[in-house]
């Protein structure tokens, strides 16, 4: 059965029916959603509020005082189905890898920056407006957004490999090796891969091995003698 | 009932209820309002914790309380979990991470 595309939801008992996001708004949502947490990290009940109405608003296209003023079910019921209709039906490495390191502030950082940057990162590969990108379905927007970064570091790769850098001298073999460009964390490896190898049973060096005449107690019968 | 009604909360209500109960309700919940498991809450309760929630949930100040009989702000407060689905309201409060 496809997804739907649109969800029934009560506002004062009268029912409204409200459409999945676009990619511009869902990006707008995502935002409104880190901000909903962040304000459940501070434990303060107004401003959780405050920022659920306000997501719910963007969400649903209604004022967000409709919102503060319905019945609480009305609310946290719209609130859920809103947050899992506008959810990527799909799973974006990008998106589900947390980077272990953290990005540091540039300082021509600003709030509401990010979007831009996707914009950037659409119109200089697509040459597309503002409006096309933000009309994008959502799965289309990540999933291009996700080769247009594979690309860049592919490329950032090729060309990182004609340079000097990447053939350090390594004075144990005399040589000149081969260091490949780092990758995001989303790009390095499969997370089931890491998880093989660290499963993995290697070989016990000879060293740590037990020296002289080793009796195996678990493969002794019950009640056997001593030879 | 004729001093207490009970009243539909708003969601900033609602979520300052559960921070109310929050304390004195067991981590996980049973499907049902059974009789023992609101007993259970009411009895752990502090007094200015039992009297803030039941201002929430009847829209009265902590002094017009005075002037009612215990026996009917126990109702109302029963009541008033029952109306405002408790149960409901902790599993989405916890979900938010409050």
């Amino acid at each position: 059965m496809p997804s739907p595309n649109s969800v029934i939801l009560l506002l004062h008992g009268q029912e409204i029916e409200v459409v999945r996001a676009r990619f511009g708004r869902w990006f707008c949502l995502e935002d409104g959603k880190a901000k909903v947490e962040e304000a459940v990290g501070q434990r303060d009940v107004g401003l959780v509020v405050e920022r659920v109405c306000a997501y719910l608003s963007a969400a649903s296209d209604q004022p967000a005082q409709a919102w503060r003023d319905a019945p609480w079910g009305e609310t946290a019921l719209a609130y859920l189905a809103l947050d899992r209709l506008n959810a990527p039906r799909q799973g974006f490495p990008f998106l589900s890898v947390r980077e272990t390191r953290k990005s540091e502030k540039v300082a021509w950082d600003y709030t509401g920056r990010e979007w831009y940057v996707w914009l950037h990162l659409f119109a200089s590969a697509y040459g597309w407006s503002a409006a096309e990108i933000e009309d994008l379905e959502i799965e289309v927007g990540l999933g291009l957004a996700g080769e247009i970064l594979v690309e860049e570091q592919l490329q950032r790769e090729f060309v990182y490999s004609l340079s000097e850098t990447a053939y350090p001298y390594n004075p144990t073999t005399k040589k000149s090796e081969f260091k490949p460009l780092a990758r995001p964390a989303w790009m390095s490896l499969d997370p089931q891969a890491v998880l093989a190898k660290a499963r993995q049973v290697g070989k016990v060096p000879a060293a740590f091995l037990p020296v002289g005449n080793v009796i195996d107690l678990w493969r002794r019968p019950l009640g056997g003698t001593d030879d | 009932m004729a001093g207490l009604t009970i009243k539909k909360l708003t969601l900033e209500e609602a979520l300052r209820l559960y921070l109310r109960l929050r304390p004195y309700l067991p981590e996980t919940l049973t499907s049902d309002y059974t009789v023992s498991f609101l007993r259970q809450i009411v009895g752990r309760m502090s007094a200015r914790d039992y009297a803030e929630a039941v201002c929430l949930l009847t829209g009265k100040q902590i002094s017009e309380l005075d002037q009612i009989d215990s026996y009917e702000i126990l109702e109302a407060f029963l009541q008033g979990l029952i109306a405002n689905r408790l149960l409901d309201l902790v599993s989405f409060s916890r979900s938010l991470g409050l």
